[in-house]
């Protein structure tokens, strides 16, 4: 006994008693039967019951009932809960029989097993449909409906330049665009690239950097982001097949019979259209590997060209005191009546090497993640003043005064940091400070505040000075490495002051003073930073 | 060789000292600046047997002032005294000249190496 049925069948199956006991019946006689039904969450358990009777099998949206054995065929539209049925068809005609029986086979050939839709029900999994689509008129029109219907997320992989023109062609590429701009759709792409991509892309007015710089609230939900790589490698089969994802939920395998060709249609071959979660899925780790391939390939050669970039900087600014000593130190035998206006020279020049080396060295203990701090606890104020008190000389011969604005304040300001750590930073400040200012004065102010509404305090020191202020060119990248506009610095200082700052738990900044008080607009700049308050929690400094 | 005259162009002030005093010693007449831009308003032509450029620079690098230099003497025999060996590449590439990888001259360097490089350049 064969029976295939709609999703109501089976409540009403074992849940009429004279439709259960014959049911069982069959099984008792030793009846083989096959049933085919639509498994829901809703009938799971009646169908759990029937794979007690019965081979189980499931296929979706199932329309009217038929039953059918050796002798007889009969199908009813409707099942109605122990009514009797308004309208039936029966045969036992032979050749009717035939026919039947063959549409069963089929539709059981189509049908998957009961236990994997019901594992799928009860995992939570919505196991769907997977069609092959053969005509390439009905896969047009499903890509781009696809595209269409999208409401969060696209996802498009492309074998090959000549996928992306393909699909270009045929308008795809604008279709994204407008996803991302008009429905707020996040639309990624992947697909290796050429001029003619660049090209399109450009057109429609994509750039990956653009969506680096979008800031990270804004890129949930919209944007139209490209990562250039190639998904085929040498090493194993080429991947010739181009996949979209749409919002999770669907996926299009699309095969091309001939790569070489630029017309859609002509070069479409086999393709998988599926709502079927697993597969969905699949595509979307798959799509996601390799993005992240990409985002990792990017990220390593921005570090790859950093590097490089660091290598010329750091052996130009080693060669160039190298070159003052070796000529210097050659001069000697020349003019030895000149020896201590030489020997001074070769000082300057070796304390210049010593400084590069030690901001090296810094940059890779911070790079390394292996800068150590020893903290103690001490008073700020008394830091301040000794550090000013080592540049001063430095600043007098540059006709430069250093102000502390805090040398007649009574009550330490206590922190707990690594204090030759903070000297370095400080110093850093104001030799910089000293470096941009011709003449004037540059002054340290130092002050405690209260940093947040538990009443936490922090430490906060500015130097401001009256120099030529910061380039607007480099203001932005201040604190990166490399950022200099000196010709002589490795534009490491102000990166390893942030790295020690950061690594206190404190913070950085910089300002141009025009831009905070127009009144006073005495040009230069002021770097402020900040440090946790060591002082005790009941106010007690 | 006492009539050779060198203009040596470097904005570290040690450096164009160096090279100043080391070339004096060894009988040339040197003129030197710090400032390229005021080393090629002050430039005249004719009158000096090599000119020595550094590279990395303020305001104006040793290519732009070498492109100013030919601009206002042609025939000025100029190299490069630089501590940057990538320039070379990206002067290469830049398709100024055919420039031969001689007219480099990689800092640092001694003093007698230095002259003899120079007195090699002022030859040709």
């Amino acid at each position: 006994m064969n029976i295939c049925a709609d999703y109501t069948w089976p409540s009403v199956a074992m849940g009429v008693e004279v439709f259960r006991k014959g049911l069982y019946e069959l099984k008792t006689r030793g009846v083989e039967s096959r049933f085919i039904t639509d498994i829901t969450k809703d009938n799971i358990e009646y169908c759990k019951e029937l794979m007690q009777i019965s081979e189980l099998r499931h296929l979706d949206g199932i329309k009217g009932n038929f039953a059918i054995c050796e002798k007889a065929y009969v199908a009813s539209a409707t099942l109605q809960e122990a009514s009797l049925l308004q309208q039936v068809i029966y045969s036992n005609v032979r050749a009717i029989l035939d026919q039947q029986q063959y549409v069963f086979e089929t539709l059981w050939n189509k049908a998957i097993p009961a236990d994997l839709k019901i594992r799928g029900i009860e995992d939570g999994l919505d196991l769907g449909r997977t069609d092959i689509i053969q005509s390439p008129r009905m896969i047009l029109d499903l890509l781009t409906n696809m595209i269409k219907s999208a409401k969060t997320e696209i996802l498009l992989m492309l074998p090959t330049i000549n996928a992306f023109l393909r699909e270009n062609r045929i308008g795809v590429i604008e279709l994204l665009k407008k996803s991302a701009t008009e429905n707020n759709v996040n639309v990624r792409i992947i697909t290796p690239s050429n001029d003619d991509v660049e090209k399109i892309l450009q057109d429609t007015g994509s750039t990956l950097a653009e969506s680096e710089e979008r800031p990270e609230n804004q890129k949930k939900g919209k944007g139209f982001e490209v990562q250039r790589i190639n998904i085929q490698f040498k090493e194993t089969a080429v991947t010739t097949v181009t996949t979209l994802v749409v919002d999770r939920k669907e996926s299009l395998a699309i095969e091309k019979t001939d790569d070489s060709k630029l017309d859609f249609i002509e070069v479409i071959g086999l393709t998988t259209y599926s709502n079927s979660e697993p597969t969905v899925i699949s595509y979307v780790s798959i799509f996601e590997g390799f993005w992240k391939q990409g985002e990792l390939l990017n990220q390593l050669e921005a570090h790859d060209k950093m590097q490089r970039e660091f290598i010329n900087i750091a052996s130009h600014e080693m060669k160039t005191p190298t070159q003052a000593i070796l000529g210097t130190s050659g001069l000697l035998k020349y003019y030895p009546e000149r020896k201590d206006e030489l020997i001074e020279i070769i000082q300057r020049n070796a304390k210049r090497l010593q400084t590069l080396i030690g901001n090296i060295l810094d940059v890779t203990r911070i790079e390394s993640q292996t800068l150590m701090l020893n903290t103690e606890r001490f008073d700020m104020r008394e830091l301040v003043s000794s550090v000013i008190e080592d540049y001063n000389d430095r600043a007098k011969v540059s006709n430069i005064q250093i102000i502390n604005k805090n040398s007649n304040s009574i009550n330490p300001i206590f922190v707990e940091v690594d204090r030759d750590r903070i000297v370095q930073v400080l110093s850093n400040l104001l030799s910089n400070a000293i470096k941009f200012t011709n003449q004037g004065e540059i002054s340290i102010n130092l002050v405690e505040k209260i940093q947040d509404k538990e009443g936490k305090k922090e430490v906060i020191v500015s130097v401001t000075d009256t120099g030529s202020g910061i380039n607007g060119e480099i203001f932005g990248r201040l604190f990166s490495k490399f950022a200099s506009k000196s010709y002589q610095g490795t534009g490491l200082g102000l990166f390893i002051c942030k790295s020690i700052i950061h690594a206190h738990g404190g913070r950085i900044w910089a300002e141009n003073n025009n831009n905070i008080d127009e009144d006073k607009s005495s040009g230069g700049a002021t770097i402020t930073f900040s440090l946790p308050s060591a002082a005790s929690a009941d106010g007690e400094n | 060789m006492d009539n050779n005259r060198i203009l040596v162009v470097d904005d570290e002030p040690d450096l164009t000292q160096v090279s100043t005093l080391a070339l004096e010693y060894h009988g040339f007449k040197v003129d030197s600046f710090n400032d390229p831009q005021e080393a090629l308003s002050k430039y005249r032509p004719g009158l000096y047997d090599l000119v020595i450029l550094d590279i990395k620079m303020p305001k104006m690098d040793g290519f732009e002032l070498y492109q100013e230099i030919k601009k206002k003497d042609n025939d000025a025999n100029i190299c490069f005294l630089t501590a940057s060996e990538q320039y070379y590449e990206e002067f290469r590439k830049k398709d100024y000249l055919a420039l031969d990888r001689n007219l480099f001259i990689s800092k640092p360097i001694e003093n007698e190496e230095l002259v003899k490089q120079i007195k090699k350049m002022i030859k040709r």
